[in-house]
């Protein structure tokens, strides 16, 4: 028997019977479909998580609160921040840290920002001049405030791209007046656009001096620093600012055991790299969970083939009467499970296309779905893979029928 | 061209065996036309299922053009399915969700023809007088007309053999006519004709009767001469249909 007949007699086994085809078929789209969407989902958190790192600028270390304390009790959300402005001040001195720029200490808050009937609610920062050197923002017009500004606590704000456009759609807004937290901020300058980050919108936010943010937006918060920027030389020296952080910071908080250490200090690579190990677990989690839903629709195809190769025996039989072998249905069942797969994966990928794209739209909190080659060639490759193992065994029990048992059972 | 030496068949275990053929001695000659008769439930369909190889014998030995089967393996006994035999069932057996031409060209493609496929297919469904019916599903045609199809299946790969199992016990007398009238021409183009059948009138067109009860055969010879098939077919009614080429 030629190959080519061989599809087409497989093909007419399915098409003749298309609506068992399609029960067949629809566990295995179901499957991929959602591997699919799934994977797509992980990839997006993942790829934002990433970006909103590498969003941070060059050459950073960076400074968190984390760690246990010094009493080895994990600090929670909430509590008090282990870092203070000394430790900034500290970070900052050459004598310190020799292979660092500056350091950047910061701290913020989600408020809104009302100027007349305009209200846009943003991520306030509060922070010191080097800020926009270190996280690679650059003044479209107006001031960068300065030393005088963090001493004095002015209240001065910097708006970002999109919370210029929409508190101020009509005017300019330098000189302009806002209202956050029921005080009021004098705009002196405005960022240049920087676009998106993965989905992070990088325009959506407003700079003050980080003793105005204490004082004005936060009061009563102690002066907490969230994270604290140093930005190295050159991408080389950042390993060497790591250490020197991590020695200076060890010393201002009288600690002997690096063990015991009350923050965190990480390499932009550490972070990236980080960010890039919890989005490929993430992945692969909800790939198995997939990849589960695709197996339940194999063994969904393999009962009812199962069940086919029954109601099928007298078909079997005149086949094996009229000169077909044993290789020939072994042969034209397992085809027939193969295109069912392979129609099942194309419509699963279809579908699952689609439906990524959909929860992008409709869930606006996620990241929007990044469909990758890899998810589709795993959900294809698993799919073709159940496929023909869920066709195998009913394929074999279709050969085994003896020609004449079968003649007999119609 | 066959030949069946002490050849049985047993069904079921081995604790109650259900005996359907024993000790069957028989020699078919190339270009002969037989009749096997005998009650229902004789065992007259298992030799035949025999012969054709769609079944193997429990004891004894079955030689096909000089081979024993039970060396076969199953793709060699499919070839000589394929090949050298062409069934003609009493239900037809043919595949009910294929076209009459899908049907027909079915040993073709298990064979591996390819390119005379069509011209062989067209052939014997002109032949039978079905090439208006083509592309009609198989499942829609009557009961005579899906055995003038079933025939044309079992012609297309020219094989030498025909086996018909009650061929004309599920179609009306007009069909069984014609059909009997196929199978005549097909003996006088030499093809060797194995009939099974528990109608006598339809048995006596074939050259020699073998006569099987219990599971056993009782040879009754020749019941009519060749030369008498014209006569015998001049007592039943004329066919109402066209010649055939």
């Amino acid at each position: 028997m030629k190959l080519r007949d061989a599809m087409l007699v497989a093909f007419r086994g399915l098409t003749r019977h298309w609506v068992r085809a399609t029960l067949n078929v629809l566990g295995i789209v179901a499957g991929v479909a959602s591997v699919i969407m799934l994977v797509s989902v992980a990839h997006a958190v993942s790829s934002t998580a990433k970006a909103s790192v590498e969003g941070l600028g060059a050459n950073l270390v960076v400074v968190t609160p984390s760690g246990p304390s010094s009493s080895g009790i994990q600090r929670g959300i909430g509590g008090t921040s282990s870092l203070t402005r000394s430790d900034a001040d500290a970070l900052s001195n050459p004598a310190n840290v020799p292979d660092a720029v500056q350091a950047v200490p910061s701290a913020g808050v989600n408020e809104n920002v009302v100027a007349g009937s305009h209200v846009w609610q943003t991520d306030v920062l509060g922070s010191t001049p080097g800020f926009g050197a270190a996280r690679g923002y650059t003044l479209s017009q107006g001031l960068q405030f300065g030393p005088a500004a963090i001493n004095a606590a002015q209240p001065v704000v910097i708006l970002g791209q999109t919370v210029a456009r929409e508190v101020f759609p009509t005017v300019n807004p330098i000189g302009q007046t806002v209202l956050i937290n029921t005080q009021q901020f004098k705009v002196i300058g405005e960022y240049a656009p920087r676009g998106y980050s993965g989905t992070l919108n990088q325009d959506d936010l407003v700079v003050m001096p980080i003793t105005t943010l204490w004082d004005e937006v936060l009061p009563g918060n102690l002066s907490q620093i969230q994270q604290i920027l140093v930005q190295a030389t050159s991408p080389s020296t950042t390993s060497n600012v790591a250490a020197e952080v991590t020695n200076t910071l060890l010393r201002q908080h009288q600690i002997t055991d690096p063990a015991l250490a009350d923050f965190t200090v990480q390499t932009q690579q550490d972070l990236v790299a980080s960010a890039e190990r919890v989005g490929t677990v993430m992945q692969w989690m909800l790939g198995a969970v997939a990849v589960i839903a695709l197996l339940t629709g194999g063994i969904g195809i393999m009962s009812l083939m199962l069940a086919t190769v029954g109601e099928r025996a007298y078909e079997i039989g005149v086949r094996r009467a009229v000169g077909a072998s044993r290789e020939d249905i072994l042969g034209q069942f397992l085809i027939e499970a193969l295109l069912l797969a392979v129609l099942g994966a194309i419509a699963g990928i279809a579908l699952g296309y689609g439906g990524a794209t959909f929860m992008g739209d409709v869930l606006t909190d996620l990241p929007a779905p990044v469909i990758t080659g890899f998810a589709i060639l795993i959900a294809a490759a698993v799919a073709l893979v159940i496929g023909v193992g869920a066709g195998l065994y009913p394929a074999v029990r279709a050969s085994l029928l003896q020609p004449v048992e079968a003649v007999r059972r119609q | 061209m066959i030949e069946l030496a002490s050849v049985g068949r047993t069904y079921g275990s081995a604790s109650a065996p259900v005996t359907a053929l024993r000790d069957v001695n028989l020699v078919i000659q190339r270009g002969e036309f037989m009749a096997i008769v005998g009650p229902s439930g004789s065992g007259k369909s298992t030799l035949l299922n025999l012969i054709g190889c769609l079944d193997q014998p429990t004891s004894g030995r079955l030689l096909f053009l000089g081979e024993d089967t039970s060396t076969l393996n199953d793709t060699k006994l499919s070839r000589i399915r394929n090949r050298s035999i062409g069934f003609v069932f009493q239900m037809f057996n043919l595949v009910p969700e294929l076209t009459v031409y899908e049907n027909i060209e079915l040993p073709l493609v298990y064979a591996g023809v390819t390119r005379e496929r069509r011209a062989l297919t067209t052939k014997v469904l002109e032949r039978v007088g079905m090439d208006h019916r083509a592309d009609h599903p198989a499942s829609l045609l009557s009961g005579g007309e899906q055995q003038r199809v079933a025939i044309a299946r079992a012609l297309v790969n020219d094989p030498a053999l025909i086996l018909a199992d009650e061929p004309t016990g599920s179609i009306d007398p007009d069909s069984a006519e014609q059909v009997m009238e196929l199978l005549g021409e097909l003996h006088d183009q030499a093809r060797t004709i194995v009939l099974v059948t528990h109608n006598m009138s339809v048995a006596a067109v074939a050259q020699r009767v073998v006569r099987i009860e219990s599971g056993t055969i009782n040879e009754i010879g020749a019941a009519v001469r060749p030369d008498d098939r014209a006569a015998a077919a001049a007592v039943m009614p004329a066919p109402d249909w066209t010649p055939l080429r």
